[in-house]
């Protein structure tokens, strides 16, 4: 009996320590596993609750600025036909009567992200014939015009009387550039 | 210093005649404190890794549990927006103003 406890004890505790050791490897491995899957979660959790609060600030916004965006909206979604009789509103207003030349649409300007509306630019060239004072104020409510627009060209000249001009008469040319989210059909 | 010296010459001297049972018996007691000593520095090892892990954990989710509200960039700019709009309200007021209050100017002629 004495021979058997000294032949095969010390192997039980060898065996107990290997288990010892395999147990302490499973443990650590447990460990490591729930922390990556603490970790993986957390970063679910922050992820979704970033997205919900960014998702809130938007509708919070969306809200806010309803009225400034449709105000916006109705300025920049401006059609081409409303655009010219603004342009000839502005003859009308100077007592000026406006003759539209040119209407033409020009080269579109890229956005910025595709769900971004372009941006039409429509060119306008636009003459006329009256006194001196007059025409400077067409040419000044065509600068003033409440669209999205530039007048990139202006020209005045007198009209010789011999070329069937009144005494005191002269013609502008005046190029207008009004800019539109809406659709331009060619 | 002296311990030390004295411990190694004693263990020297027993090595060397390890076929005395005497000596025998020292070696073997040397050689279990060793193991003592190396179990208890494993142990204490262990411990204080043990504890440091868990340390790194606990300030680790500390600081980034709370939820972080560094956002991502404004996609609209509410100012931009209501300046654009009021700049195109004064472009009107100021349109309505000049129908009735045409430039003063000459014919140059």
């Amino acid at each position: 009996m004495r021979n058997f406890q000294e032949t095969y004890l010390p192997w039980f505790i060898l065996a107990l320590a290997f288990a010892a050791c395999g147990a302490v490897g499973y443990f650590a491995w447990s460990i490591s596993d729930a922390e990556a899957a603490r970790v993986s979660s957390e970063a679910t959790a922050l992820e979704e609750a970033s997205k919900f609060e960014v998702d809130l600030r938007i509708r919070a916004l969306a809200r806010e600025t309803r009225e400034a965006r449709d105000a916006l909206e109705s300025i920049a979604r401006t059609e081409v036909i409303s655009i010219v009789e603004a342009v000839e509103a502005a003859g009308d207003d100077a007592g000026v009567r406006f003759e539209i030349l040119q209407v033409a649409a020009g080269t579109p300007i890229p956005a910025a992200a595709p769900e971004v509306p372009t941006i039409q630019p429509v060119n306008i060239v636009v003459t006329a014939q009256g006194t001196f004072p007059k025409l400077v104020h067409a040419a000044t409510l065509l600068h003033a015009l409440p669209l999205p627009s530039e007048v990139y060209q202006m020209q005045f000249e007198r009209i010789p009387p011999e070329a069937g001009g009144s005494a005191g008469g002269w013609r502008f040319v005046v190029r207008v550039r009004v800019f539109t989210i809406a659709e331009i059909s060619s | 210093m002296r311990f030390f010296k004295r411990t190694w010459e004693r263990l020297r001297h027993a090595y060397q005649n390890r076929h005395e049972p005497e000596c025998v018996h020292v070696l073997a007691d040397a050689y279990w404190r060793i193991l003592l000593l190396t179990t208890a520095l494993i142990v204490f090892v262990a411990v204080w890794y043990g504890f440091w892990q868990l340390m790194t954990i606990t300030s680790g989710s500390a600081a980034s549990s709370p939820v972080s509200t560094s956002a991502a960039p404004p996609i609209l700019d509410r100012e931009a927006l209501e300046s654009t709009v009021n700049g195109f309200s004064e472009r009107r007021a100021r349109y309505e103003f000049l129908i009735d209050n045409p430039p003063k100017v000459s014919d140059p002629r």
